[in-house]
């Protein structure tokens, strides 16, 4: 599988903090990658570089649309906005930032595929009501308000208005933080049957090691900035060498 | 089928004030089509290491371990992660002691997805896990409910089914019957031996002497003492 | 009208609007900021309107100002008579005298000439606040023609009511490049912008904004392919004139319920009626 999206030599700093040191990690088609690391290492900022978010100071990502590897920054802002409308999608860690609550889950569903030219009411309410059905939502409620949603269905039906324009390239941030357990397991299964069953890219930011071995193949563990070890995820998470990440794995809490 | 030479490995922990333990000291070891071989030795000396570092579990220091992949020696020590994920889902398949079970999902679905994997259409996938769960006396009431509230010794044989189900060029397993009665071991044993008659190598820690003898042909012995590794 | 400059403003501040109106008309349905000066009434009661018309009346036109269609309320006749006495120019209820129209929230049944300009009366100039609160985001949106979500608008009137209810201010895209706000004027009369003979001006001066539709210029009213757009009008015929293609203002005429349309259109009902003022 070739290359989908590479970061090279990323730097950011926010003021003197410095949020990426040096940064490279590569993705390739139908790969799931993990940034793992705790609060303050820097995995959200590179996740949101790689995501096209934040600008790096230093370095760049590129991204093979389909005619090789192209960095980011060449893209211009519209072509960065058509990408990340449709063939790119970003689950936020709090669904209810990334959708609108006044407006009805299927008008939510919806919106991404009205913001990339779809123009036929009738095609875009049915696949809203198939992608309520593929998260486990029940699709009688595409006209209820998600006001009154709960916190897993809210996540829930944020992926669906994430997935519904077909994207092949998905970033993920904590999608789970913060949503009871029984909860969490519910949505990693959903993720996890999605992802395989679409042939995803995926980059998911986590400071939960458990997530990390359930869904990805290759991990990288960040501290203050930096990539201290990268590989299979089994073999980091079994074997690890680096002294933080073998820090992280005897912190994880026995069930 | 697969060639381990020069395997150094220690682990270096720097929880414990940077304690060095030396496991693989230059361990060696292969196996060819339809054979059996099996690790042996006491704990603690080095035969789980090496068995998990034949599947890159463990990373070695270094060595070279020549797996053969569509029709090529591969080192899986230096393949890419890409070809590693290739390695594991068409050429080496590994039992290990324990399920890890994923909330939610199956036995059914759980041993089917192995070999949906492979591409094998759904349908199939799950017919083909039906039987092979049934063979390893795995009642069907719990086919369709996730192992988590299984016992150890029915999570061990759908950790079994889901290996078995697909054919493997390359078998690690480590302790495959350790939680299971006398019973379901004949049918692993069975299992294993018809693997091997379809031309597969078998690399395996196996506790019961009784399965080592109806499964290996030849032992690797691991000794404790860190600076030699001898060969039966 | 002594101390008080032709049409009320002084010529630097006509020759700021005018800058703005040619920029605006450079650019179809593209909002341009302009400095709006402190006017002798609210925000509210149409002060963008009467800068504009202020900014392009000559002492040769003759205009005409309606409010909901009606030249005779307060509103249309306070205008009138201030640019009367601030211009001295003639004035006319007839839109086919008129070579200036302002108007609040309609356009005249008569169609419109090349030789005349309709000025509108714009509370909110930004097609997208609703959906879109922020002014420097709203602004990127229009740069980048990124106007999907609009229709997320559309499709919930759509869920709700069963068809677009947006009664007035349907959201047009002029030349197929920029999404406007027709101001506050029904859905009936969107069809009547496109293409039109005259030069149409829109003014808002709480705002702060003037843009443009320039004659002949293409305006399309947002819609779905499967529920197209559709200008809505009461299934009634005017009580006074007996039009049945003219928008109605509904009348309450007792307290029992009682009720009948006419024309919105004052000028359009008489003619039709024979009646000349």
């Amino acid at each position: 599988m070739s290359i989908l999206l590479e970061a090279r030599g990323l730097d950011k700093k926010f003021g003197r903090v410095v949020a990426l040191d040096n940064v490279s990690v590569s993705l390739r088609r139908r790969e799931i990658l993990a940034i793992v690391g705790e609060s303050g290492s820097g995995k959200t900022t590179l996740l949101n570089t790689l995501a096209g978010r934040i600008r790096p100071d230093g370095g760049d990502v590129f991204y093979d649309g389909g005619a090789g590897l192209r960095p980011l920054s060449a893209l211009g802002e519209l072509g960065l906005r058509q990408l990340q409308r449709a063939r790119w999608g970003f689950v936020q860690q709090d669904p209810r930032a990334a959708l609108r609550l006044d407006i009805t889950a299927g008008g939510n569903i919806g919106e991404r595929l009205m913001a990339s030219g779809a123009r036929h009411y009738g095609d875009i309410r049915e696949a809203a009501a198939a992608w309520l059905a593929e998260v486990e939502i029940d699709p009688s409620r595409i006209d209820d308000l998600p006001k009154h949603f709960s916190g897993g269905m809210l996540q829930r039906l944020q992926i669906a208005a994430t997935l519904v324009t077909g994207p092949e390239l998905v970033f993920m941030d904590e999608p789970t933080g913060g949503l009871d357990v029984s909860v969490q397991a519910r949505i990693l299964d959903l993720i996890r049957g999605l992802v395989r069953r679409l042939g995803l890219a995926v980059v998911i930011v986590t400071h939960d090691i458990g997530v990390a071995r359930l869904l990805a193949d290759r991990l990288v563990v960040m501290q203050s900035g930096r990539i201290v070890e990268a590989g299979l995820t089994d073999q980091v998470l079994d074997d690890p060498h680096h002294e933080y990440t073998q820090l992280l794995v005897a912190s994880v809490l026995p069930a | 089928m697969l060639q381990a030479s020069g395997l150094y490995k220690s682990f270096l922990l720097h929880l414990q004030g940077g304690v060095r333990l030396d496991v693989l000291r230059g361990a060696a070891l292969s196996a060819a089509k339809g054979e059996g071989v099996a690790l042996s030795g006491p704990s603690g000396s080095g035969k789980s290491t090496a068995l998990r570092a034949l599947y890159r579990n463990y990373l070695v220091d270094t060595g070279e371990v020549l797996v053969q992949h569509r029709g090529a020696m591969v080192d899986i020590v230096t393949a890419p992660a890409e070809t590693m994920i290739e390695i594991r889902r068409e050429t080496l398949g590994y039992v290990s002691q324990f399920l890890r079970a994923i909330p939610r999902i199956s036995a059914l679905d759980i041993v089917a997805a192995a070999a949906i994997d492979r591409g094998v259409a759904p349908d199939e996938a799950r017919e083909a896990g039906t039987k092979m769960l049934a063979r390893l006396g795995i009642a069907p009431r719990l086919h369709g409910l996730p192992p988590a509230t299984f016992s150890g010794g029915e999570q061990q044989r759908v950790n079994l089914a889901r290996t078995f189900i697909c054919d493997w060029p390359i078998l690690l397993l480590d302790e495959p019957t350790a939680s299971l009665d006398a019973g379901n071991r004949d049918v692993v044993i069975r299992l294993i031996n018809e693997a091997k008659a379809r031309g597969a190598a078998i690399i395996g820690i196996f506790h019961d002497s009784a399965v080592r003898e109806a499964v290996t042909d030849r032992q690797i012995h691991f000794q404790l003492d860190p600076h030699e590794k001898a060969m039966a | 009208m002594i101390g008080y400059n032709f049409a009320y403003l002084d010529e630097q501040t006509k020759r700021m609007i005018r800058r703005a109106i040619l920029k605006a008309v450079a650019i179809p349905g593209h909002q341009i900021p302009f400095a709006s000066r402190e006017m002798p009434l609210p925000y509210g009661w149409g002060t963008g309107g009467i800068q504009v018309t202020a900014a392009i009346l000559g002492a040769d036109d003759v205009l005409k100002v309606i409010d909901q269609g009606a030249d005779d309320t307060t509103n249309a006749v306070s205008i009138r008579g201030f640019f009367a006495r601030t211009a001295g120019v003639r004035t006319t209820t007839h839109t086919a005298e008129a070579s200036i129209i302002q108007t609040r929230h309609r356009i005249p049944e008569f169609l419109l000439r090349a030789d005349q300009i309709i000025v509108y009366q714009v509370p909110q100039p930004e097609p997208l606040y609703k959906l879109e609160p922020s002014r420097a985001a709203a602004k990127k949106r229009h740069a980048l023609a990124d106007y999907g979500e609009m229709h997320v608008k559309l499709y919930e009137d759509i869920t709700r009511f069963g068809r677009v209810a947006v009664a007035y201010d349907h959201p047009v895209m002029v030349n197929e490049r920029y999404l406007t706000s027709p101001s506050p004027i029904p859905a009936f009369d969107n069809p009547k912008m496109h293409k039109m003979p005259a030069l149409q001006l829109f003014g808002a001066g709480r705002e702060q904004r003037i843009y443009a539709i320039p004659p002949f210029t293409a305006v399309r009213s947002l819609d779905f392919e499967d529920y197209p757009f559709h200008p809505g009008r009461a299934p009634e015929s005017c009580a006074l004139c007996g039009a049945d293609n003219s928008y109605l203002d509904e009348i309450v005429i007792d307290d029992r319920g009682g009720r009948m349309f006419a024309c919105s259109d004052t000028d359009f009902c008489e003619s039709r009626r024979g009646e000349t003022p």
